[in-house]
């Protein structure tokens, strides 16, 4: 990608997962008892992912455990394959998928956001064994500043942080008013056009 | 200007008894350098001469200068006529049980073409050959198989398994290395790829002899394409860059059998006349084969030139009507047009007229022509054979617009074909239609085992034992995996610059890395790779470059490493695929980084990555600025927000989306190891 930003450094030992298409990038606070969630980044999203977890914990008390996942498409070729085999090896200890096995012991929906259609992050659905809220940029592109882009296609900081909320309000974590309000505080229109169709 | 009226008889003639004088006393050569001389003092005094890229409808190598073969043709006669029943026949086994359908036709027409480069041309890789290459025409799959089967290199159940091959034993029904790793080399049948990806694979051979890396003396590429598929843009749409290029290891072998799918290639036109002036006006040797030997003594015959006009007037569509009917029709519709001609075969029977044959059906001329180009320098060659489809399937398909599709064929017709051919087998057993082989001492077999060895050995056999590479360890990218510090802002088309260059560098894999950019390489800031790597160029570089006194000027140069292909994507993935095979084609891996721009990769190159995972390539694609909002100016055709569903197709293509420096790191030195240390099979795309 032509985006310049700055790298991190890489987390020790995420070799084999970066490979595997997924690795644990950051975790919130493991022990507190206010809400979790797993939220998804690939590519240049993945940047806003982090952002927004940042702001999910200073302003909603939301922790955030953030997952670089470098290939969708490897993550559904794996987990479908572990499928296949447990389908027809009933008598055997179940095996698990990659991505199956980073989220099991994790706490709250998960919330991916990715800079392809929606379906790219969609395709592990199956494997994810809670609350699954995908972001993505549906529909024809067009000329903008990346930030704007980002707000249009619905894939930035605010939007991913507004998943979040949403996600939680429907297990009963926070309130819908809390999400309403979020909405109003990033200056979203509820009635603004959607972008798949425009 | 009109050419048909003639103001001056007497001088004309003048003027054609002075040519016809030289003719006689110094030779045709002659004549034609004092006719190239005419046109060019016309021209450079004033007059206007436009270029004609066509010539006469009669064979380019005049009879006299016809190279002889020096093979036994009734044994090779017999050895083809084997192989086009077995190939017919594994087609109407095949089709009694099942539906799995099947093609007789293409290859019935084209059976001398591959026969006589079988028994005298290619070269199989060897200790004093690097070995040809050779594409085939994809429908023609059942004849190649026939031909294997007969030198004992296929079983009969295998044959009987054509395009049956879920139970792992099965002959795939179109070449394709994904399904027959051991056979097939080039995967054709999505029509026109076979044609572009033979122009660049010819190219890169020369890249790689000019580099040093592989001695690619005396090594061709054969290409095989139908008349109707020279239609794909893909087919000529870069056959300026072979004659560009010097491409005189590239043969195009178009078996011009007049028909489509659906009905007639041209009908109201010619398709050589057209294929010879598209090819003869972007630079290449042309070599037409239209007429058999039987034609010789009527051309010779021909001083007025009526038979060569009637022969021009003639079209397509009455050209392959003719051989779907017989000899008295032709008689009364072709000859019949001039009674000098009719007078001309007066004395010929209806089957001496039905014997008049077709270029490409006879060996002599398909020979002379093979020879022709295989000596051909500084240009590539294409030749352009007048055939039959469906030679020999008589009145179940010959020369009829039903022809491609016919999978069936009755006990009438089994029996002509079986007396056309003079093939033994009896009356009740042709039903079972069984495969004919030859016993081990028989004079035939022999013959071919004889004919193959001087060529090095068995044809169809696709090899994979280039050596593996000693890839780096990850901690040669150690400064992309630490932090970049505050402020120190990149891209992750930067990093991958920073890894190309590591790995240019490195002493044992740097000479086979093969940048390849499709004129982007500014747009991912990569022009700095230039002067340091340089670019290839089959003639270094003739000029003083704009920037030469930059640091980074352009570079152009005999041993470059970078490809550059211009605007031109399927060509530089091309290039790629090629590079991606050469552990296969060439015995020395390469590894190929094709960098492209957005949408302008899978989306607009998709059927070729597809051939190119067939192909088992080993490579890396990189889609330099992803994404739909990361691009954010270039608007609606460029934002990419798919190309990683499109790749998700393509089974053994494995692709990522990284975010930063340390992920690219990983990914491409896991690719490296999982390529050409382990020589496991995959494309890797990440972005």
């Amino acid at each position: 990608m032509n985006e310049n930003y700055t790298h991190p450094e890489m987390p020790p030992g995420a070799e084999k997962d970066i490979l595997k298409g997924m690795y644990l990038f950051s975790e919130g606070s493991k022990t507190s008892k206010e809400p979790h969630v797993q939220l998804l980044g690939a590519g240049t999203i993945l940047r806003e992912v982090i952002a927004a977890a940042a702001i999910l914990k200073k302003e909603y008390n939301v922790n955030a455990d953030i997952w670089g996942v470098t290939s969708f498409n490897e993550l559904r070729r794996e987990a479908l394959a572990i499928s296949r085999w447990n389908m027809l090896h009933p008598d055997q200890p179940a095996r698990i998928s990659h991505v199956e096995n980073c989220l099991k012991n994790r706490q709250g929906p998960v919330i991916a956001a990715s800079d392809f259609m929606k379906i790219y992050a969609d395709q592990i659905r199956e494997f994810i064994p809670a609350k699954y809220r995908v972001l993505g940029t549906d529909g024809f592109g067009r000329s903008d500043t990346r930030e704007k882009l980002r707000h249009f296609f619905e894939v930035d900081r605010f939007y991913i942080v507004v998943a979040a909320l949403k996600a939680l309000s429907e297990e009963g974590k926070i309130s819908n008013q809390q999400v309403a309000q979020a909405l109003k505080n990033y200056n979203i229109d509820p009635e603004k056009n959607n972008p798949a169709v425009s | 200007m009109d050419l048909q009226s003639d103001s001056d008889p007497q001088e004309t003639q003048e003027w054609l008894d002075a040519l016809d004088s030289v003719i006689a006393n110094v030779g045709t050569e002659r004549a034609h350098f004092l006719l190239e001389k005419l046109i060019e003092k016309a021209r450079r005094s004033g007059a206007y001469l436009p270029y004609s890229a066509t010539t006469a409808y009669i064979n380019t190598i005049p009879t006299g200068k016809e190279e002889r073969s020096p093979g036994n043709n009734a044994i090779e006669h017999r050895i083809r006529s084997y192989v086009r029943w077995n190939a017919m026949a594994m087609v109407l086994r095949a089709n009694k049980k099942t539906n799995v359908g099947g093609h007789i036709a293409s290859f019935a027409s084209a059976a001398t073409l591959y026969d006589v480069g079988y028994n005298h041309f290619w070269h199989a890789p060897c200790d004093t050959h690097g070995g040809d290459l050779v594409y085939v025409q994809g429908h023609s799959s059942p004849g190649i198989y026939a031909y294997a089967f007969l030198s004992g290199e296929l079983s009969s159940d295998q044959l009987d398994n054509f395009r049956q091959e879920t139970g792992g034993n099965g002959l795939s029904s179109y070449p394709h290395p994904w399904l027959m790793p051991n056979f097939w080399q080039f995967p054709t049948v999505s029509m026109g790829l076979g044609p572009l990806m033979a122009i660049y694979q010819a190219r890169f051979m020369k890249y790689l002899g000019s580099r040093g890396l592989v001695n690619t003396t005396g090594r061709k590429i054969w290409a095989f394409m139908g008349d109707g598929e020279m239609d794909e843009p893909e087919s000529m749409g870069s056959i300026s860059l072979a004659s560009r290029e010097n491409l005189d290891n590239l043969i195009f072998v178009i078996n011009c059998n007049l028909q489509r799918l659906d009905g007639p290639v041209r009908a109201n036109g010619k398709i050589i006349q057209e294929l010879e002036g598209a090819f003869r006006g972007a630079g290449w040797n042309v070599i037409k084969v239209i007429w058999g030997s039987y034609w010789d003594p009527l051309l010779a015959k021909d001083t007025k030139g009526l038979l060569q006009k009637r022969m021009m007037e003639c079209v397509d569509g009455e050209y392959q009507n003719f051989k779907a009917r017989d000899g008295a029709y032709v008689r009364e519709h072709f000859f019949g047009k001039y009674p000098e001609l009719l007078e001309m075969v007066a004395n010929m029977s209806d089957d001496d007229i039905w014997r008049l044959n077709r270029g490409g059906h006879d060996p002599y001329k398909v020979y002379a022509a093979y020879a022709a180009a295989a000596k051909h320098t500084g240009q590539p060659t294409v030749i352009l054979a007048k055939t039959i489809k469906g030679y020999g399937m008589g009145e179940a398909g010959e020369a009829q617009n039903i022809t491609h599709q016919q999978k069936k064929m009755g006990t009438t017709s089994l029996k002509a074909f079986r007396n056309r051919f003079g093939l033994e087998i009896a009356d009740d057993k042709i039903d079972e239609i069984p495969y004919l082989t030859f016993a081990n001492d028989s004079p035939e077999l022999i013959y071919m085992q004889e004919r193959r060895k001087s060529l090095g050995g068995a044809f169809h056999h696709r090899k994979t034992s280039a050596e593996a590479l000693q890839v780096p360890s990850l901690s040669v990218f150690d400064s992309l995996l630490k932090a970049s510090g505050e402020g120190r802002e990149s891209s992750t088309t930067m990093a991958f610059v920073r890894i190309l260059n590591i790995l240019t560098k490195d002493k044992r894999i740097g000479k086979h890395i093969v940048p390849i950019v499709a004129d982007e390489s500014r747009t991912f800031g990569m022009e700095g790779m230039f002067r340091q790597l340089g670019i290839w160029s089959s003639v270094g570089q003739l000029y003083t470059p704009q920037d030469a006194d930059q640091l980074m000027y352009y570079k152009e140069d005999k041993h470059g490493q970078i490809l550059q292909e211009g605007i031109c994507e399927a060509g530089a993935m091309s290039s790629w695929i090629a590079a991606a095979t050469s552990y296969s084609t060439h015995g020395i891996q390469m590894i190929p980084f094709f960098i492209f721009y957005s949408m302008f990769g899978f989306q607009r190159v998709g059927d070729l990555a597809w051939a190119a995972g067939d192909m088992r390539c080993r490579g890396f694609l990189l889609g330099g600025t992803a994404g739909r909002t990361t691009l954010n100016g270039e608007g609606l055709q460029h934002e990419d927000g798919h190309s990683h569903i499109v790749a998700s197709t393509i089974p053994n293509c494995v692709s990522y989306d990284p975010a930063f420096a340390y992920e690219l790191a990983v990914i491409i030195q896991d690719g490296l190891r999982r390529m050409y240390q382990s020589k496991r099979m995959f494309i890797i795309t990440s972005r």
